[in-house]
């Protein structure tokens, strides 16, 4: 990963006169961790790391900025496999333009979740992290660890598709797999629907009960736009209370799933970023599962495609 | 100050003994966090480490009815043309144990804002003289802590009716105010040995050491104010998703919003926490927002935390506790705001972006 680091950098300072910056990463708060970077000089660039735990998905940054960055500006924009069909999607929706987006492709093998990484050590007093031979090897306080990746790495990095961006400008190649044991695609989902309805209502009011809304779900979403005017907020109309209780909290995360349903690529920013670990992404896999079936479309594929939800065909059964 | 000593043994004792007729709070581990939980059997308590979430709830709850109305009429065609009120603030005495001493300190901080000479507020003063806060001496900190930068330290009393410091066999309890000195004269409690309180010392001295980093935060009030139009905000602000988070996870935070939640003719008046962080948090009515960028909106947190609350009451809004630091999605870290810190043994890993540290400003 190191290579493809240091070839990532030259392209990006190739760039850097055409765009009024790059979104990368840079380290983060634990060797662990990564955190987004914006570019704006070559000096900055030399800050830009690329490794097997830059979970965010950057796409998120092109969209939600006081500058408007991707619609009126131009911008680089590195994306790994999953989060480029974030991009595509935005692209369809006409969101973003793609006149206006230096899309750098970046190999992935699976990132390392932060969340998971949490329930077995403590992150805070790690040194130093790599992936080598399949393990995930950290330096803790006690000595040098090693953990399997399939129990670090995030669950949709066990079933991903695309792990190579579909879309891209430059794409820097590099190791895309380390051959793990996959896991069948929304195994959990199926697990889930096994439970009666009233179970699953018990199992979904006991999460969002730890609901405190402060909405970074629906921030950290790239296809969650309607920046500043979204309905948990408004008063008039009043479609929910502010009373953080399980059933407005209920009622703000289906208003969420009604919204984001048949668009939604998966890219589990919301469950990442979730401060009391709610897994509200089954929500959004399981809607996008019925939208799959019912219109054979699967988001952010195709930049031509057009979401179902957004059109009307005459032909189309009630 | 009264010193009493504490076996382990007899902690449960006091545990379900504190709960008898009142309201318990305890850290507890809830799946892969700690949450402060009520009390109850089958509560897993966990005093080793930092809670997601701060204690601040117990006095300033995140939705609370401040009244309830309902209109009426005089038949059933009749427009609604009276309205009954109903406000009865009740609170139950409350107790949260084993809360650090930095989440402790934070009320204090709160209490200057809600028990104010001029403006007192009912509801949290009755929840506020209802509350007792049994703190637990932070041996071990985290690496996101700072509360000596900020006015506090791991084994600080301030704020706590009760500290405590886990020792061998047990917790040396120091009695620091009426509430908590009534407390520990209970018969759970043993006379404390020369040892006992030798050994606390050690304790605290060994957190205390344990904290390297010292924020240079003379002058940071001013500082901030001289660049309130500075270019970094707009770097710094940048990866910011604008959640509520920082603001939410904060045991100083203290914004409300009041709402009217109302079904048919009757309803709620309620007040709930609000953050600066949100768009709608200074939307005027005539639909003028002077904070409608986020990083206007990203600012007037610092701003508040260091300079403006200062200005008001003398100190900072910020108890160093550093949950804003671990639960930031962006990985947006106070301290780097305020100055550059090194995180990592050995060679700095990052915090490379002089910030608003005086070495910046004067390159």
């Amino acid at each position: 990963m190191k290579e493809v680091e240091s070839r990532l950098k030259e392209e990006v300072k190739k760039i850097l006169d055409e765009v009024a910056y790059v979104v990368g990463y840079q380290e983060g708060l634990t060797p662990l961790s990564a955190r987004p970077l914006f570019i704006r000089n070559p000096k900055e660039v030399d800050r830009l790391v690329y490794n097997d735990f830059c979970a965010p998905n950057l796409a998120n940054y092109v969209k939600k900025s006081d500058q408007k960055i991707g619609i009126d500006q131009k911008v680089g924009l590195i994306v790994k496999g999953c989060d480029c069909r974030s991009v595509v999607q935005l692209l369809q929706e006409g969101i973003l333009k793609r006149e206006n987006l230096i899309l750098i492709g970046v190999p992935c093998r699976g990132m390392i979740s932060f969340k998971k990484i949490e329930k077995l050590f403590d992150p805070l007093e790690t040194y130093l992290a790599e992936v080598r031979d399949k393990k995930l090897k950290v330096h803790l306080a006690q000595g040098e660890e090693s953990y399997h990746l399939e129990d670090v790495v995030f669950e949709k990095c066990l079933w991903c598709e695309t792990r190579e961006p579909l879309v891209v400008d430059i794409m820097i190649q590099g190791p895309l797999s380390l051959e793990l044991e996959q896991k069948e695609k929304d195994f959990d989902i199926v697990e889930l629907e096994q439970k009666e309805p009233a179970e699953l209502f018990d199992f979904w009011t006991a999460q969002f009960e730890k609901c405190i809304r402060c909405y970074a779900c629906r921030n950290a979403c790239p296809l969650c736009y309607c920046q500043d005017n979204c309905l948990a907020d408004t008063r008039q109309p009043h479609w929910l209370g502010q009373q953080t209780d399980a059933l407005n909290n209920f009622m703000y995360h289906m208003i969420r799933a009604m919204h984001v349903v048949g668009r939604c690529t998966g890219c589990q920013e919301c469950e990442r970023v979730c401060p009391v670990d709610i897994p509200i992404s089954k929500i959004f896999r399981k809607t996008s599962m019925i939208t799959q079936q019912l219109f054979d479309y699967i988001p952010g594929m195709k930049v031509e495609d057009v979401p179902p939800l957004l059109t009307f065909k005459k032909d189309e059964k009630f | 100050m009264t010193l009493k000593f504490l076996p382990s043994e007899r902690l449960q004792d006091l545990l379900e003994e504190l709960s008898r007729n009142r309201k318990l709070i305890v850290p507890a581990k809830s799946e892969a966090m700690i949450l402060f939980q009520d009390f109850g059997e089958d509560v897993h308590l966990d005093l080793a480490n930092l809670s997601r979430l701060s204690a601040k709830e117990a006095a300033f709850p995140q939705t609370e009815t401040l009244l309830s109305f309902g209109y009426e009429k005089e038949t059933e065609s009749s427009e609604p043309n009276k309205v009954a009120l109903q406000c009865e603030p009740k609170e139950k005495e409350t107790i949260v144990f084993g809360l650090r001493p930095c989440d402790a300190r934070a009320h204090l901080l709160l209490d200057k804002v809600y028990l104010d000479d001029r403006y007192p507020d009912p509801y949290y003063g009755a929840r506020r003289g209802n509350l007792t806060l049994i703190s637990l001496t932070c041996a071990r900190p985290q690496k996101t802590c700072f509360c000596t930068s900020v006015g506090g330290s791991p084994s600080d009393r301030e704020g706590s009716d009760i500290l405590l410091t886990q020792i061998e066999g047990g917790f040396l309890a120091e009695g620091v105010s009426e509430k908590g000195k009534n407390i520990i004269a209970l018969n759970l409690f043993q006379n404390s040995t020369q040892e006992n309180e030798e050994q606390a010392e050690a304790v605290k001295k060994r957190a205390a050491e344990s904290l390297t980093l010292a924020l240079d935060l003379n002058g940071i009030e001013k500082r901030l104010m001289d660049n309130f139009e500075n270019e970094l905000w707009s770097e710094l602000s940048a990866p910011c998703l604008n959640c509520g988070i920082c603001t939410y996870v904060c045991p100083t935070c203290h914004c409300f919003n009041i709402t009217d939640e109302q079904r048919g003719l009757s309803g709620q008046r309620i007040r709930t926490w609000d953050s600066c962080m949100y768009p709608l948090f200074t939307l005027e009515t005539s639909g003028h927002n002077p904070r409608s960028l986020k990083l206007q909106r990203f600012r007037q947190r610092f701003n508040h935390k260091f300079s403006y609350y200062p200005s008001l009451y003398g100190e900072f809004l910020c108890v160093g506790c550093g949950r804003c630091i671990l639960s930031c999605p962006a990985g947006i870290d106070i301290r780097e705001v305020l100055k550059e810190s090194p995180m990592h043994r050995g060679a700095p890993r990052r915090m490379k972006i002089g910030l608003f540290s005086r070495e910046h400003l004067e390159r």
